[in-house]
């Protein structure tokens, strides 16, 4: 894949606020918290970008705002070359998507965290994966229940399972239907929102591998959202680490995970551990004080500093911006030449 | 393959009949001893009330409104097997020709409810903001308004007939349907698989079908359940009233109030009417508890 | 059965936890055996349905019986066994010499009452301390834990913390009685990594401070490499492997901690395209297969893995590994 040519997704400067309600006065206090505060990034075909954060760094929202599932506050959504952010209109009191979004949904895809809750409990395996495929006409009748077969062994299951529910399946399985839906209306893009962090260690690396394997024999592009650096770095091409809504480092997976610049990368890569005694005992510790900052009242200047080893005085007055450091390696800090 | 959560038949790999959340609810519900004894009670008791009357009157000549002011009021006898009242009418027939009102006024009439409650509800809470806004103000409109107030105008502008009783409370009765299912709706659409089912392109009616209602129908089928010997004793009432079905043309809830005003002489005018109220009841819950059990896949043993 | 040793504060003999199900019994601990040594961590490793919370449950006989039922088991502290005393009495240990904490601290303290009331509850009960001394020792002992403003935080409610802060008052409130076992069932899984090593951290300085024994339950085969000294690894139930902490990483007899390790990413070795994933699923406790459980699973099952469930083997004094095959791993 050359690097000129024009990325599939193109996320500019990207904002999501809420307004949200905390307690308060009688009615609560309304104030607005700014879950997503500026996100560029670009995603080229056929790549597999990681988003990793703590919780409440605004992954998940950026992940959602990317889709239209969320409607961005500001800032731009490129897909294809089309400015997808633009495709809402206003009606009845919200914001709706046109016909443009709603067909876009052939071409984007979303699998969620957790299967159990993001699949109709009343629906059978066969009408969770007929869905999307009644939603756009593609198929119907016998050549409909061919398609769920078939969606259903590309992700590892018996194809005989269709008329079992939800419940009736462990996680894991749970978890490869929740894939197979994405797959249905065969996407360019998907969007994975921390697809492994209900499931057990050993069923992990199984979907770990199966989202690995599509994405190469589909040439899917992906955006794999995290908590779990190891996970991450294991599926991505390059990865963007997100604090407090914020891009602060973004660069190739390995140079993440093996030369990060920001102390905020750096403490998370020191704080995941290692499985193994030797080398997790000798590891330099890197153990962050305080709690990290609550997205409703961020601190002043960069956000990262009222945990940060390193600050400086400048760090508590300005924001530093993402800028290129080496060759695909970007960082947001002050103290990074 | 072990999978934790499957036994019994319903995690069998053979692929069984019916395909919908509704076929296997009724292969469910069949499973059910007593949802299906309930179903038989109901159904049995409305076909002895549909043509119970009219065998009667043909056998025995009794029906349920020619007076014999001799014989009457009489206990159960050979000729009388539920007795007579005040007027010597056959109380057998008079019952079994109220059930027969009453049934249809009740099922209908919280039929109607249910229905127009549901869509009502699920719709004002899954489109939210100002649809939700208007239509929800004009349920608490509706409902500060005296609900019975409001039969009565809609029954006198409307004129009297038996089909309008059951469409004036069933128009009224909606209501409480509409907010449990408005409640219901809204925390359900801030669960994943809403979301997921808008980014598969889902259309809004499809979702509030396909996915709101089917999840909310358990609540539904209890309030409508609940709502029957309710919708009959209103039923009553708009008799006593003069507004609903008109003396001497019996029902249920016009016989069990005439009845209760001389059960300490005459028992048998109201235990009859009362009983087969009593067990259309229990079934009616019965049968509700039953379906409400077999459209939720999850209990399936 | 082997007496415990010396310096053993708690062991566990052969217990088995059964449940009663639709027409089975489901075996959620069956034949687990471990000593648990003064100031060592013991790290209980396992999948979801293992059994390593219940066999911790079960031990300070905090699962509801019925429905479960113990047919056979023993847990010895002090020379007594914890299955057959009288309620009181055990009531009088739980929170005093033996105490818990688990992985959701908003389920385990109670919304309605200030951190103040549940911590000097613990010490009037325990200790029949005075009202104002007990609120001095709580107040000590969440500063001990890292809660800045102990005095003043000390009567907010429990959703007025964050859940790292949480976590940290769970930890103090199980702490206060000073208690030779801490069982942590899962600390560290809701919080963020950057939380994670604080708490890890903060649990390993206490231990030392108080020369306490944790029995560390967890998932996490990065925490256990970090945090144990001794790992018992359960599967179906069962203890299938058993040995110091280097013994486990280095020398894996059974197959399914090798197959549990391949399967964890690591983050400080170069990447190495797919992971090597355990195929199949975990076995449905009340439907367990024949033989071994983990068979179904295992590359290297032969016709006798097939036939009977295989008994703890020692390999070495410290190291016991359930499998067959075991001993001819290449």
């Amino acid at each position: 894949m050359s690097d000129d040519a024009p990325p599939l997704l193109e996320v500019r400067d990207l904002v999501v606020r809420f307004d949200v309600v905390t307690p308060g006065g009688p009615w609560g206090r309304r104030r607005t918290l700014t879950a997503v505060d500026g996100v560029h990034v670009s995603v080229r075909r056929g790549e597999t970008l990681g988003l990793v954060g703590e919780s409440g760094c605004g992954k998940s929202t950026t992940g959602r705002a990317v889709l239209q599932l969320e409607k961005p506050s500001a800032g731009e959504v490129i897909f294809d070359g089309r400015p997808i952010h633009e495709w809402w209109v206003q009606r009845w009191g919200g914001w709706r998507w046109d016909h443009r979004l709603r067909d876009l949904r052939r071409r984007m895809q979303m699998i969620f965290q957790d299967p159990s809750a993001s699949l109709d409990p009343r629906m059978t395996v066969e009408a969770i994966l007929a869905e999307p495929l009644r939603n756009f006409a593609l198929a119907s009748g016998s050549e409909r229940r061919g398609r769920v077969q078939r969606l259903l062994e590309i992700v590892g299951l018996d194809p005989r399972f269709i008329r079992r529910y939800p419940h009736q399946f462990s996680g894991g399985q749970r978890q490869r239907i929740g894939i197979a839906r994405a797959l249905a209306l065969e996407p360019d893009l998907i969007v994975a929102d921390e697809p492994t962090s209900g499931l057990d260690v050993s069923i992990q690396a199984q979907i770990v591998n199966l989202l690995g394997r599509l994405q190469q024999e589909l040439g899917l592009t992906m955006m794999f959202i995290a908590h779990d650096l190891a996970t991450v770095r294991h599926v991505s091409d390059r990865i963007a680490v997100m604090h407090l809504g914020r891009i602060v480092e973004l660069a190739a997976a390995d140079r993440i995970v093996t030369a990060p610049l920001h102390p905020y990368t750096q403490a998370l890569v020191a704080a995941v551990p290692v499985p193994d005694p030797i080398r997790e005992r000798a590891r330099p510790r890197l153990v962050l004080a305080g709690e990290p900052p609550s997205p409703l009242d961020p601190p002043a200047g960069c956000p990262f500093h009222t945990r940060c080893p390193v600050r400086e005085e400048r760090c508590r007055r300005e924001s530093p911006p993402l800028r290129t450091v080496a060759a695909g390696h970007e960082v947001a800090c002050h103290l990074v030449d | 393959m072990n999978v934790p959560a499957a036994s019994g038949d319903g995690g069998a790999t053979t692929l069984v009949a019916g395909s919908s959340l509704w076929a296997d609810a009724w292969r469910r519900l069949r499973r059910n001893r007593l949802a299906v004894a309930s179903a038989v009670t109901i159904l049995a008791l409305a076909c002895a009330c549909l043509a119970g009357p009219w065998l009667i009157a043909a056998t025995w000549g009794h029906d349920e409104q020619s007076q014999d002011l001799a014989s009457g009021p009489r206990p159960p006898s050979w000729e009388h097997p539920f007795g007579t009242d005040f007027y010597g009418r056959d109380l057998l027939v008079r019952v079994l020709a109220g059930g027969r009102v009453s049934l249809t006024v009740g099922l209908l009439a919280a039929l109607v409810a249910a229905t127009i409650g549901t869509l009502y509800g699920a719709v004002a809470s899954y489109a939210g903001g100002l649809i939700d806004a208007v239509m929800m103000r004009a349920v608490d409109v509706l409902y500060a308004l005296p609900y019975m107030f409001l039969v009565i105008i809609l029954v006198t502008i409307l004129g009297k007939s038996l089909l309008l009783v059951f469409l004036a409370l069933g128009a009224v009765g909606w209501l409480l349907t509409a907010r449990v299912v408005r409640g219901q709706v809204l925390s359900l659409k801030e669960r994943e698989f809403i979301l997921a089912a808008r980014s598969l392109g889902t259309p809004a009616h499809d979702i509030v079908l396909r996915h709101l209602i089917p999840n909310v129908i358990g609540p539904v089928i209890v309030t409508f359940t609940l709502s029957v010997p309710s919708m009959i004793l209103q039923e009553a009432f708009l008799s006593f009233l003069g507004l609903g079905i008109q003396a001497p043309r019996p029902s249920l809830g016009a016989l069990i109030s005439d009845g209760a005003g001389q059960m300490l002489v005459f028992w048998w005018t109201l235990v009859f009417p009362g009983g087969l109220m009593a067990v259309l009841l229990f079934a009616l819950n019965f049968l509700g508890d039953g379906l409400r059990d077999a459209l939720d896949p999850r209990l399936e043993r | 059965m082997t007496r415990p040793a010396t310096d053993t504060v708690l062991a566990v003999r052969d217990l088995r936890t059964f449940f009663h199900g639709e027409g089975h019994v489901v075996k959620a601990v069956d034949g687990v055996s471990f000593d648990v040594r003064r100031g060592e961590t013991l790290a209980i490793v396992g999948e979801s349905g293992s059994g390593k919370s219940v066999a911790c449950l079960s031990a300070l006989r905090l699962v509801p019986s019925p429905p479960a039922f113990h047919p056979s088991g023993e847990v010895l502290h002090g020379g007594r066994d914890l299955l057959v005393m009288p309620e009181r009495e055990i009531e009088r240990l739980r929170g005093d010499r033996l105490a818990m904490i688990f992985q959701d601290p908003l389920s385990a303290l109670n919304p309605y009452l200030t951190v103040a009331r549940q911590l000097t509850e613990v010490l009037e009960v325990h200790r029949s301390a005075s009202p104002a001394a007990a609120r001095r020792e709580a107040i000590s002992m969440l500063e001990r834990v890292g809660i800045a403003d102990a005095a003043h935080r000390i009567d907010h409610h429990p959703h007025q913390f964050s859940g790292g802060m949480r976590q940290r008052v769970m930890i103090a409130m199980a702490l206060l009685c000073r208690p030779e076992v801490l069982f942590a069932d899962e600390p560290t899984t809701a919080l963020d990594v950057t939380i994670q090593a604080q708490i890890l951290a903060l649990v390993a300085e206490l231990r030392r401070e108080l020369g306490m024994a944790v029995v560390l339950v967890t998932h996490d085969l990065g925490v256990v490499a970090g945090a144990a000294d001794r790992v018992a690894v359960m599967y179906a139930g069962r203890i299938v492997e058993e040995g110091t902490v280097e013994e486990i990483f280095a020398r894996p007899l059974h197959p399914y901690t090798r197959g549990l390790l391949a399967s964890t990413p690591q983050i400080d070795m170069p990447d190495r395209g797919l992971l090597a994933a355990i195929p199949g699923l975990p076995p449905d406790p009340a439907h367990l297969p024949v033989g071994c459980p983990f068979q179904p699973r295992c590359d290297r099952a032969v016709d006798r893995c097939r036939q009977a469930s295989p008994q703890m083997a020692v390999f070495t004094t410290s190291h016991r590994v359930a499998c067959l095959e075991a001993g001819e791993a290449p």
